[in-house]
């Protein structure tokens, strides 16, 4: 019929997507409020009537759903479905909220199930730069909220006991972060004076040990690891061992050391162990490292990872490596120190502790954002993405145009770290009270 | 002849403003010649596609008081420029933060400016100050003849460069002389220092300008300045419930703008639209190789209108009408973005190019609303 009539009309193309707005009213921020009322002074002798608490109905709204049978996340779900809101806010604001609402006694810790596993202690030993100022944020924000009763953060500033920065203590004020101030090994301590000098940063990792250890029951467990690090999702606690772990590493494994990706010469880790008389089988493992509180107390054991961390990197020089390629010399030194010591450990084999880029990554992953172009001269720390922490050296990272990376990214978990950071802004802008904590009088 | 005449810094955030100057003037099919000056102490000058750049001195501080003011770099420049070339024609002048909808194709005469009324500004009786006000008096005791009346026009202002060259001294002269004496209610030095200053010198030169409607600036009832073919936005655009949604001073270039259609004038509309076109251009290129997919977690509801499509992780839903439809099942990472425009042409039997633009906008869109992720490897 259309040929009969001439040429047929074309569909117009004109694709149009357009926002449906639904009818849910717009969140509003919780609030949570105590008053203290004076006594009447009218009537003598009169006392004051009980304090109370007033929330407002989004208070309520997160009240009613922390009745233990929920996760952060199921409830920023149920949140998403009743109220117009971004997840930003909500997981930011339910969090906060689910604080606040503890600090008062109106709900338990109903939020996460108790653990099974020893009180967990996260440790992160840090220099005061603008490098952790927007590392550490994100990472406290993918654990909010989501801690059982008894795990903490303890983050350790190795700056020689100095003042902290403004920008760092806003960062642990708001999370309720506890900090310790520790000595800084990498400026203080010449690594190769011999060969014009170096400083090595991941002495840090060490000294955050030696720290905490009088913080720390023998009883609780030590999770040390990197800043640049964020859990994807919901926690697992399936995950976390209840003695000494490392978790296995192919860089760390590799024999000799040093020959992960470049070949040539190294160090073989086992015959260093031999040769001060040690017979037993070294773990290739490191990374992710967990601990004994009763380990890290044990002072022999923190003081061999420096020395191995030392004779390690020494002996990298010594057989021709650049500094660079050196700067990984920490990472044996806790199975090295552990193995001389005849302290037992499980290395653990698993994923869960991410250092390989992947397309997809199960939820509960602690993904390590290492990749950077200095290491691999290729590409970034995501699957099939440019982004890497190394362009945010001395550039707050959190202060960029989040939103746009955020839309950018392939994967789930890269476009989850962006929303982390979103958050984090989110939550460092906010006016509110600050609740961190500083351990140093037990130092 | 026209030249198209604007006046920068090499700063990024005016560089952005360039290139979207640029692509407005390209696209609206503007004749004759765009001139960036860039008032810069630096040796490499910013690349353009169509824009020849020309290097100025920079003259962001008055020699003599040390005030500091970025405008001085516009009558600096044009005079450094005028001097140089000694070009003849029509100068459209314009700010960075100006973008055409459509050609200016008028031409003027040495003597005969013509200029956008400058909304706001009237003549009061006040005999002194150009029939401003007593604030400008003072300009008598510098020479300045002050029964001339002060024009009140403002960019974009068409004008002969014969007659700019008269007068591009002067106006350097007359904004440090306004800038020291004239300061605004709060007691600030003003912003529009420059502007009032060649309202005076074009006034003293006995350059009568033509007022008529070349630029809409973003404050101002679109009735202010009817079908406007330059809109200049100087100040945020205004949504519907009053709230701002874009502003040049919070823009990170180049980020989407999410439904245009929000602004409350047309003329916002149109801007916001422009800049989005703007993005896909720049983008169209990176992204022919890329192979769309649709986003983890994306649920899909059928309704009888079309499809709906809600965002992972937010309460955010969009509806597609059938093109859109068409185009979201094609997401499905297998196909490059050049691959699905060769098999839409095929079904479409369309080849003019318009198939194009509406598929990286639709594309574009679907990925601002977390719908799409786009895969290089």
């Amino acid at each position: 019929m259309a040929k009969a009539m001439g040429k047929a009309v074309r569909p117009l193309f004109d694709p149009q997507v357009t926002e449906r707005h639904r009818p849910q009213p717009r969140w509003v921020a919780p609030h949570v409020q105590i008053s203290d009322p004076l006594p009447d002074a009218r009537v003598e002798g009169a006392r004051p009537a009980a304090p109370t608490i007033s929330l407002n109905s989004s208070a309520v709204a997160i009240r009613d759903l922390c009745d233990g049978g929920r996760s952060v996340f199921q409830i920023v779900e149920e949140l998403r479905r009743r109220y117009i809101a971004e997840d930003v806010e909500l997981y930011v604001d339910v969090t906060t909220a689910v604080f606040e609402l503890r600090r008062f006694g109106l709900i338990g810790p109903t939020v996460v199930e108790p653990s099974d596993r020893p009180p967990t202690k996260f440790v992160v030993g840090i220099e005061d730069k603008p490098y952790f100022h927007w590392q550490l944020p994100i990472l406290f924000e993918s654990l909010a909220g989501q801690l059982p009763e008894g795990w903490e953060f303890l983050v350790v500033v190795c700056n020689n006991h100095g003042p902290l920065s403004d920008a760092l203590l806003h960062v642990f004020e708001k999370y309720g972060i506890t900090h310790l101030t520790g000595a800084n090994h990498p400026v203080n301590e010449n690594m190769d004076f011999a060969g014009g000098g170096d400083q090595y940063a991941p002495l840090n990792r060490i000294e955050a040990l030696r720290v905490v250890a009088p913080h720390v029951r023998d009883e609780d467990l030590v999770f040390l690891l990197d800043t640049d690090n964020f859990l994807y999702r919901e926690l697992d606690l399936a995950v976390f061992p209840r003695d000494n772990a490392l978790y296995g590493n192919e860089i760390i494994d590799h024999r000799p050391f040093f020959t992960h990706t470049r070949g040539g010469p190294g160090v073989d880790l086992q015959k260093l162990l031999k040769s001060i008389g040690c017979q037993n089988r070294l773990g290739g493992g490191g990374v992710a490292v967990f601990l004994t509180g009763r380990t890290v107390k044990n002072k022999k054991f923190i003081q061999d990872c420096f020395r191995f961390t030392q004779v390690v990197y020494l002996l990298g020089k010594i057989a021709g490596l650049q500094s660079r390629t050196a700067w990984i010399s920490e990472m044996p030194s806790f199975a090295l120190s552990l193995t001389a010591n005849g302290i037992p450990y499980q290395v653990i084999d698993s994923q869960t502790f991410m250092v390989e880029k992947a397309r997809t990554v199960p939820a509960g992953t602690f993904y390590h954002y290492y990749g950077d172009l200095k290491d691999t001269s290729v590409d970034g720390a995501f699957y099939d993405s440019d982004w890497h922490k190394q362009r945010y050296f001395e550039v707050d990272f959190l202060n960029t145009n989040l939103e746009a990376q955020f839309r950018a990214a392939v994967t789930p978990h890269e476009q989850y770290f962006f929303e982390l950071a979103m958050r984090a802004r989110h939550r460092l802008a906010a006016p509110g009270e600050h609740r961190g904590r500083t351990a140093e009088a037990r130092n | 002849m026209i030249y198209t005449v604007f006046s920068t810094t090499d700063s990024p955030f005016q560089q952005w403003q360039s290139e979207l100057l640029e692509y407005s003037w390209s696209q609206a099919g503007q004749p004759g010649e765009l001139i960036r000056l860039v008032a810069t102490a630096g040796e490499t000058l910013p690349a353009h596609r169509f824009a020849r750049t020309i290097g100025t001195p920079l003259y962001q501080m008055d020699p003599l008081t040390g005030d500091d003011y970025a405008p001085y770099n516009k009558p600096a420049s044009l005079l450094q420029w005028l001097r140089t070339e000694r070009p003849d024609g029509t100068v459209l002048l314009l700010d960075p933060d100006c973008v055409f909808l459509a050609p200016i194709r008028r031409e003027v005469s040495e003597g005969h400016p013509v200029a956008q009324r400058w909304v706001g500004l009237s003549h009061t009786e006040s005999a002194e100050g150009f029939a401003l006000d007593q604030r400008f008096a003072f300009l008598k005791e510098h020479g300045v003849t002050s029964r001339a009346k002060a024009q009140l026009g403002m960019i974009p202002t068409l004008i002969h460069t014969r007659d700019l060259e008269r007068i591009a001294a002067r106006w350097l002269e007359v904004t440090a002389l306004v800038r020291r004496e004239v300061t605004d209610q709060g007691g600030r030095r003003m912003w529009e220092s420059d502007m009032y200053a060649y309202a005076i010198v074009t006034a003293e030169a006995g350059l009568e300008h033509e007022l008529t409607s070349l630029g809409v600036c973003t404050n101002w009832s679109p009735d202010d300045a009817p079908d406007a073919p330059i809109i200049h936005y100087c100040q945020a655009i205004e949504s519907d419930s009053g709230d701002f949604i874009w502003s040049k001073y919070q823009y990170k270039p180049w980020g989407r703008v999410a439904e245009p259609r929000r602004a409350k004038h047309e003329y916002g509309c149109n801007l916001l639209t422009l800049l989005n076109r703007c993005v896909n251009a720049q983008a169209s290129a990176e992204l022919e190789a890329v192979r769309p997919r649709g986003r983890v977690g994306v649920r899909e509801i059928r309704e009888p209108a079309g499809m709906v499509l809600c965002a992972p992780g937010s309460n955010r839903e969009f509806a597609l009408n059938r093109t859109a439809e068409r185009i979201w099942l094609l997401c499905d990472g297998t196909r490059t973005v050049h691959a699905m425009r060769a098999e839409l042409e095929r079904e479409l039997e369309e080849k003019d190019g318009t198939l194009s633009e509406g598929l990286i906008e639709a594309l574009a869109t679907l990925h601002d609303a977390n719908l799409v992720v786009f895969e290089r490897g």
